[in-house]
This record gives structure tokens, sequence and C-alpha cells, in this order.
């Protein structure tokens, strides 16, 4: 039994050494000559295919069209091989599959700061998908794995179970997360790529401090971001990038950037907010600054979690400001009519529906507005 | 859909069997009592029942009891790696209990969920509310729903979801669903 | 990076507790013409290779070979048969496999055949309400009988999984100790659709540890043991 464990981590630690030459730009042929590789990108090309048509596309074109471009000018050379969808998803990720499409998720477009860490991010994906890490992942998985099935033979007939399930390649790809040797080599290739773009070269240090301080606001039992949980951080990956960009300069965009997504914003908190997580999600709203879609939802945080008194302030700073959006009425409404303070409380409905005739719970209000009479 | 399959494969595993409802009254776990003027089979998952007549795939009315402060609306296996699971709290009014059940769909991995009329109806003796809901499977068929709930005095939210494929499935019982979602009443009500 | 395609893996998931017996639903078939045409939709299909783990890796040429061969063998059938056959068309330089306009019926034809399988190959899930699976996909199919002029549709999905070298002996060292391990199988899902109103008027499903359709010989047993019972 010890023979065999010592021989599985060899087999193991062999698998995981071996690197792979990077795909060359534009040439796609060359690269699946590989057999497995092959049968990698065919079974992509369903889930992209399938991607296109499952509604998770963000319908805005612009928008689609500006992150393209970001891609484009991080990813140089590969521009043509790459391509990018943003999908309408809370969380702090983007992914990128082995044939070259690259999935945004609002939730990251919501946490980025400026162009330059969009592009910070994406060009880190870039170099995942130039060195074939997933290719990589998936042979060293599948190496390590054989060794464990010997394993639990070996468990089986001591009376653990069976073994070997049949398990979904895209299941499986889609669960495993990249190596720190992996991170590391996209971290430095990723960085170059920010650099040459002319971008603030802080930005890929912004991007995983950021990620780690929502990391820190969560409780211990709440799973990580999903950007961490597939591309393990650590304070040595944030001390290099930091050191790197060492007084390099560069341009941040928060302007443009800020353009193109900040009407969306409003929507992709929604998305945010039932998942619950309101330490985290105060993070992301801190780095919004004070303005009043933050305030807004920093008022549903408190009223959700029963903190009345915060709730009502923060409603209060919401609805003086021009870009809050009109529910800030009714949360205002809801917060003072459970104070009791009814009349104040029927103002404020009054307003909401004014403000908004269109919402989608008027019907509502009014019956509220009715019981308040 | 992996939504029903994953609540439908835990079915499986417990080896439950499924039932026929005949038209007539039902009581959900004593919470509150449905009429329904169709046959239904019926998948329980306690503390909820979920109804369906053309199959899980295709539509499914799930009847939740007592959805009590904490509690998820699905099987928390969800097919996404996540960062949080919505769950029900009870400072909810109706647009939080809306905005909880479209979080929660997208929880299991549907997309581009939302709701619209959101509106006072009657819930037994309880003043409730009603929705409408559309979202795209994560295959991307679409969907179109109905929702009924109440908020009780103890702060309890009693909850009807249907949904169904947008072409054929969900028009097929709808009608029924409205007359079950008419048929409410309460254990306490007046019959 | 989901690969969306449910029925395929609910196939996959059904593996081990099917009952092998074709489902067939006691429906009235009466052939309307002569000649009848067949649209046959883009087979969804892939094979793979078992990994000693277990792993599925996708097999890309494996997965050509047979789809090449089933649609010859397709092609055989439905010619003894005086059935036209039409192939449908994908769209051109685009990743899609189907048309928008008919991309929400292909999806709910897959939302059904899930429905068939999952009520219909597990007795302790047979619906009380559905004692004769008896389905359609609604007058909206109006769109691929105009656009091909067809009279009925044929939906194939189709997985096979063949075990790798290391596999084949991880098999008889279990053997040997005593554990089950898992080989290669075979799972399908056929239909046909009557494009005059949406009904699914014949389906079968196929659950195999035999048959190789990356042979010509195979793809042909395979294809019949598929049609079996097909009313065209």
């Amino acid at each position: 039994m010890r023979t065999l464990a010592t021989a599985c981590t060899l087999l193991i630690t062999s698998a995981c050494a071996q690197s792979l030459p990077d795909i060359a730009p534009g040439d796609t042929d060359q690269v699946v000559a590989e057999h497995d590789e092959r049968g990698i990108w065919a079974e992509m090309e369903q889930a992209e295919s399938a991607l296109l048509t499952s509604g998770a596309l963000v319908a805005d074109e612009t928008l689609q069209a500006y992150v393209r471009e970001v891609a484009c000018r991080v990813a140089s050379d590969y521009c043509g091989d790459i391509r990018v969808y943003v999908v309408e998803r809370a969380g702090f990720n983007a992914s990128m599959a082995p044939n070259g499409f690259m999935t945004v998720w609002t939730g990251l477009l919501l946490r980025v700061e400026n162009e330059a860490q969009l592009a910070a991010v994406l060009g880190h994906e870039v170099a995942h998908y130039q060195r074939r890490h997933t290719l990589e992942r998936w042979r060293s998985t599948r190496a390590a794995t054989s060794a464990v099935t010997f394993l639990s033979i070996a468990a089986a007939v001591g009376g653990y179970g069976g073994a070997g399930n049949l398990v979904q390649l895209a299941t499986q790809l889609a669960l495993l997360s990249y190596s720190r040797e992996q991170e590391r080599e996209a971290d430095s290739l990723g960085f170059e790529r920010l650099v040459a773009a002319s971008y603030d070269a802080e930005a890929a240090a912004a991007v995983w401090r950021n990620a780690l301080a929502e990391q820190d606001a969560m409780d211990e039992d709440q799973a990580p971001p999903v950007l961490l949980s597939t591309h393990p951080a650590s304070d040595e990956r944030l001390t290099n990038l930091a050191a790197l960009a060492d007084m390099r300069g560069g341009e941040r965009f928060a302007g443009r950037f800020d353009a193109a997504v900040a009407r969306h914003r409003n929507e992709w908190i929604a998305a945010e907010i039932g998942k619950g997580r309101y330490g985290a999600l105060d993070v992301v709203l801190q780095r919004l600054g004070d303005n009043g879609v933050a305030s807004y939802w920093r008022g549903e945080m408190f009223r959700r979690s029963g903190e009345t008194k915060k709730a009502l302030a923060a409603y209060r700073m919401a609805v003086v400001s021009p870009e809050a959006p009109a529910v800030a009425h009714r949360g205002l409404g809801l917060t003072l009519w459970s104070l009791g303070r009814d009349s104040e409380a029927l103002r404020a409905f009054t307003r909401y529906l004014v403000t908004a005739p269109q919402a989608k719970d008027t019907a509502m209000i009014r019956a509220y507005i009715k019981e308040l009479k | 859909m992996r939504l029903v399959f994953a609540a439908a494969l835990l079915l499986a595993a417990s080896c439950e069997q499924v039932t026929l409802v005949e038209p007539g009254t039902q009581s959900i776990n004593g919470a509150y009592e449905v009429t329904t003027p169709i046959a239904w089979s019926r998948f329980p998952l306690a503390p909820m029942e979920q109804w369906t007549v053309d199959g899980l795939p295709l539509q499914n009315l799930r009847l939740y009891a007592t959805i009590k402060d904490g509690d998820a609306l699905f099987d928390n296996s969800s097919p996404r790696p996540d960062d949080g699971v919505p769950r029900y709290r009870t400072s909810m009014r109706a647009s939080d209990v809306a905005d909880f059940v479209l979080a929660s769909l997208a929880q299991v991995g549907t997309n581009d969920a939302d709701f619209s009329n959101l509106r006072p109806a009657a819930f037994g003796s309880l003043s409730g509310f009603r929705f409408d809901i559309t979202f795209f499977s994560s295959d991307g068929l679409a969907y179109r729903g109905l929702a009924c709930g109440a908020i009780d005095a103890e702060k309890i939210l009693h909850l009807l979801l249907y949904i169904g494929t947008d072409a054929v499935y969900f028009d097929a019982h709808r009608e029924a669903v409205e007359n079950i979602f008419r048929s409410l009443t309460l254990p306490n009500d007046q019959k | 990076m989901r690969a969306g395609t449910s029925l395929g893996f609910l196939l996959l998931m059904l593996a081990a507790c099917v009952r092998t017996d074709p489902l067939l639903p006691e429906l009235e078939f009466a052939r309307s013409a002569e000649t009848v045409s067949v649209l046959v939709m883009p087979t969804n299909i892939a094979l793979y290779e078992i990994t000693v783990a277990g792993l599925l890796e996708p097999n890309a040429e494996w997965t050509e070979t047979a789809r090449q061969n089933i649609a010859t063998a397709l092609g055989e059938h439905f010619a003894k048969h005086a059935a036209n056959v039409l192939a449908y068309a994908p769209p051109q330089n685009s990743l899609l496999r189907h048309h928008p306009e008919h991309q929400q019926l292909v999806k709910l034809h897959d939302a059904v055949g899930s429905a068939i399988l999952f009520h219909g190959q597990l007795p302790s899930l047979a619906l009380p309400t559905k004692p004769v699976l008896d389905y359609t996909l609604g007058p909206g199919i109006a769109v691929l009988r105009e656009d091909y002029e067809a009279d009925y549709a044929l939906f194939l999905t189709f997985r096979d999984s063949f075990s790798s070298s290391g596999r084949v002996a991880l098999m008889v060292i279990g053997a040997a100790l005593g554990a089950v391990v898992q080989g290669g199988q075979q799972f399908g899902f056929i239909s046909l659709v009557d494009l005059n109103d949406g009904r699914i008027i014949w389906f079968n499903s196929l659950n195999s540890s035999v048959g190789d359709p990356r042979q010509e010989k195979g793809a042909r047993e395979t294809t019949r043991r598929l049609l079996d019972g097909l009313p065209l």
C-alpha cells in the first residue's frame, strides 16, 4: 500500500511538472493536432454554442462591444482567436475556455473600478488561453485521478464503496481550479499584456486586493468569491504584482469605463443582494462611493437585516440624490411604516408611484396606500 | 432544467412513491388547503410538495407549506459553484419575496429571471400577494410562472409557485392553477 | 462553461438504473401519403473515451466518424422505406446548430425528451396523470413544416463511451478484487415529430453496452436498434 501511494505521488508530480508550448496566435490547426485537445475543443464549441442561445448574454450590444474591445487591446496578437461574452450573472468571476471563448460575469464588471482593472483580469485570462492551462489541468487531473482510482479500488475491497463513476468533462473542467504555478504564470504574462497596452500597472494588484477584501468581509462558513476559488490568490502573488507595478504608471480610463457600465450597476447590485452576503456586498458598495445607488442598496441591506434605524438614514440620503432609483422611495416608505410613522410612509409611497408610474409593483403599493389611509 | 432533475433525483433516491392527487380538496402539510379541479402527480419533498401533470421538466406547481427564517426555496445542491444561497428572512415584504424567488431561480441556474405585476391577493383570510414570472432555463428554454403567497402573523411565508414551458405546458394547466390559488383556505378560516 | 446539454447529462445519469425495454406510446399511426418527407435535425452526438479513473474524455474523431456512419445508415433505412430525407441546414459561419427561429422548438423537444426519459424510464417516477406518454411540441412546429415542406422531423440524441486500455485493465483488476468498475455504455433517444400538429408520434430509447458506431457495420446495427418500431 505504501509503495502504491508513493508511486501515485510520483505520478501526480510528474504530470504537473510538464509544461506545454504556447498556442501560436491564429494558429489553431497546429494546436488541435493533439488528440485530447481536439476532443476538448469540440466539447467546448458545443458549450459555446449553448451559451449563445441560453438567454444568459447581456442584451446591451454596446457593452458587449466595449468589453470585447478591451479584451482585444490586451490580447493583441491573439485578438482574432478570442471571443468574449458578457453574461448576466452575480459574483466576482471571468473564465476562459480552452478554445478561446471567455465569459465575463456582470458581477465582475460591478467590482472592477476602471478599464485598467478590467483589462488586468482579461489579460490574465488570455494568458490562461495562450499557455493552454486548461489542457494542462485536464492532463494532470487525469493522471492524478488514475492514481486515486487505484487507491479507491483498494478501498472498495476494504468496504468503502465502489470505484469510478462517470464524470462529464465540462463539469469536471469547470470545477478544477488553476494551479498556483499556472496562476503565477498568468499573472506575469497578464501583467506584460496590461503594460504593453499602456494600462495602469497597479490595476492587477488592485483587482486581487479587492477580491481578498471581499473575502475578508465574509463569514467563515461562506464560500469565497468564485474568482478566488478558481484562481487561488495569495499574499505572495499580490506582493509580486505590486512589485512589478512599482512606479510604472499608465492609464486607468475610469471615465470611459463608467460610461459603459454605470447605467447597469443598479440591476447588477440587485442580482447580488439576493445572496444575502451583506458584509461582502458592503465592501463593493463602498468602492462605488457616496452616490444615490449605493445609498439605496445600503438601505435595502439594513432593512432586510432588520436594522431599521440605519436603513432609514441610508434611504434618506438616497432619495435626495439624483441618481437614486425610484424604489428608494418604496424602501423609505416600508421602513417608516414599520416604525409606525404612517403619514410619512404614505408620503413616501405616493412619491414612489409618482416617480415610477410603470413600476412592477404599483398595484401592491396602491394597496399599502389604501391601508395607510 | 437541472433544478427539477436535482429535486426529482433526490426523490428517486429516497424511494418515495409518486401519488395521484384526485380533483378535490387537499391539505398541504396542515398549513393550508387547496381545491384542485384536475388531477396531478404528486412528488412530496417535505415540507414542500411538487405537483405536475405532464412531467417535472415541463411544468410543476410547488406548494411550500411553511417557509421559516433562513429557509431556501430550492434544494441546496446547486449546479453553480456560487457564493451565497438566497434565504427567506422574516423582515421581508411582498416585493422582497418576489426578489427572493428571482434570486433563488438564478441560484439554481436559470437565466434572465424577472417578475411583473406584483399585486395584492387574498390567501385564505390573509392579505397576500401575487406576481408573474418569466425566465429561461440554463439551456435557454423560455418558461413562465405564477406565484401566490402570504406572510402570516408569525412571519411564516406560505408560497405557491407554478412554472411551465412558455410554449404549450405553462398554458396547459394555467386555468387549474388560477382556480387553486382562489381556493386557498387556512386552518382557522371559516368554511 | 456549463455544457447546456441537460438531455445528454440526464442520459448519463440514468445509465445505471434504467430498464432496457423501449418506450412506446400506444398511438395510432396512419401514414398519410405514399411518399413522406422526413427532416433530419442535427444529431446531438458525442463519443467519449473512459480514462482509467472513469473521467469521460471527449473524442472528436470518434464523434465525427459515428456522426457520418449513423447519417449514412439513417439514409439507407429511409431509402428502403420510400421516405424522402431532408437534412437540416444549420446557419452558415456560425457556432449555432439551429436557426434562431427554430431554437425554442429544439429546446422544447429536449425538455419533452427529458420528461419522457425521466418519468418513463424509472418505474418509481412514472406519472399517474400520464399513463400514455403522449406529448406535443405545439402549433409552433409549423415553422419547421413551412421552412422545409417536410411531413415529419427526426431528432436524435446519442452518447457513447469506450474504455481506454488502462480502464479495461482496471476492470479486470477490479473484477479480480471483487469491485465493479463501469465500462463503456451507449445511450440514445430518438423521436419522430409530426410537423402538422407537433405531436411526438414515436420515440425510442437505447441503453446498451454493446455496439460500436465507429465502424460502419456497428453504426448500421446501432441505427437499426434505434429505429426499431419506427412507423415509417
